[in-house]
């Protein structure tokens, strides 16, 4: 890999793990009631599970996040972040294929508001994004290499 | 060893700073004008609303709440707290035109007459003459209600009941609070209102 390009999985690695911290701070900062109240619109998950699933995801993507900005384990946090936003992009698409009008796709809480359609754009580029650090092997800027 | 060091530090920081932000309730109802609190003075169960007049979560949860209300008469004493949301073009105006109808004593059939028509005044270019509309239905005194409009009373209104959502952590709407405990959206309040006001009459 060309010393240019080396930066992309760095890049990829503050865009993706600063998203996933802002949106789990905003949502842990908030009652978990208010993310469940926003995966409700999804009409998707069941609703017995839909304060479990708003108790741990906003934690996942926190801790995600920073480590990944961090560059910390990312044998396991690069594949962990691609399966958020994967989860991200598949609840969204299935959404848009439902014809649910979402108000929000909720993402940061009540905090900050984003439409769904910018969403969908954002995490499938994230994605594309996170290809790049999953399959880095130089881990340039990051701790996992400073640590060795 | 030393990674795992290093992650064990940065998740207790992080743990950390979301315990330190993370906001507690407080004394909800306190503060609200009278006119925007029904329900006998004293009600074993407080119940407070964060609402925002253009959100159409907040009106779908109206005749839930109601249905509530109406299982319990007498019970309940609930306050309206205005919490408009940013995304909403007229929320605010919405809010202005309330306020203006509790100035004479008419806050809340205006509230659920802005509920009941929230999809046709929202989509208006400016929605202000229909708020008058409403007014004149209600028979309040439209000189009045379109000084009242004005009056920069509400500002003061608005700020202190968005101070209030801020030191109870409210972000979202509609936030309904029964006694100590919060739902957010109708399916939440159909779900456990029942249980949660029964907690809160004991």
């Amino acid at each position: 890999m060309t010393r240019r390009l080396a930066w992309i999985p760095v890049a990829g690695r503050l865009l993706a793990g600063g998203i996933l911290v802002a949106g789990g701070f905003l949502k842990l900062r908030a009652p978990a009631e208010e993310f469940a109240a926003a995966l409700e619109a999804y009409r998707f998950f069941p609703p017995d599970l839909l304060l479990p699933i708003a108790r741990v995801v906003p934690w996942a993507e926190y801790l995600t996040g920073l480590y990944l900005i961090a560059g910390l384990w990312l044998r396991w946090t690069a594949p962990m972040a691609a399966l958020l936003y994967g989860a991200f992009v598949a609840s969204l698409s299935a959404a848009f294929l439902r014809g649910i009008s979402l108000e929000s796709c909720g993402c940061f809480g009540g905090a900050w508001i984003f439409s769904p359609a910018w969403t969908l754009a954002t995490d499938s580029f994230m994605l594309l994004f996170l290809w790049a650090v999953v399959s880095d092997r130089e881990r340039i800027f990051s701790l996992d290499r400073r640590l060795k | 060893m030393k990674r795992t060091l290093v992650a064990f530090l940065l998740t207790v920081a992080a743990v950390s700073a979301v315990v330190l932000v993370r906001g507690s309730g407080g004394p909800l109802a306190s503060g609200v004008p009278a006119y925007r609190v029904r329900g006998p003075f004293r009600a074993r169960v407080k119940i407070v609303v964060f609402s925002d007049f253009q959100c159409p979560g907040c009106a779908k949860a109206e005749p839930v709440l109601k249905a509530l209300l109406d299982r319990h008469p007498g019970e309940a004493r609930v306050a309206f707290r205005h919490y408009p949301l940013r995304m909403h073009r007229w929320s605010v105006l919405a809010a202005r035109a309330a306020e203006a109808a509790g100035f004479q004593g008419k806050f809340w059939p205006y509230h659920d007459l802005l509920f009941q028509r929230q999809k046709e005044w929202e989509v208006q270019p400016d929605p202000t003459e229909m708020f008058l509309r409403y007014a004149a239905e209600l028979g309040l005194d439209g000189d009045r209600f379109r000084r009242d409009f004005q009056d920069p009373r509400w500002t003061a209104l608005l700020t202190a009941d968005m101070e209030t959502a801020r030191k109870a952590n409210v972000s979202s709407t509609p936030t309904i609070f029964i006694g100590d405990n919060r739902v957010v959206g109708g399916t939440q309040l159909e779900a456990d209102g029942e249980r949660l006001f029964r907690e809160a009459a004991r």
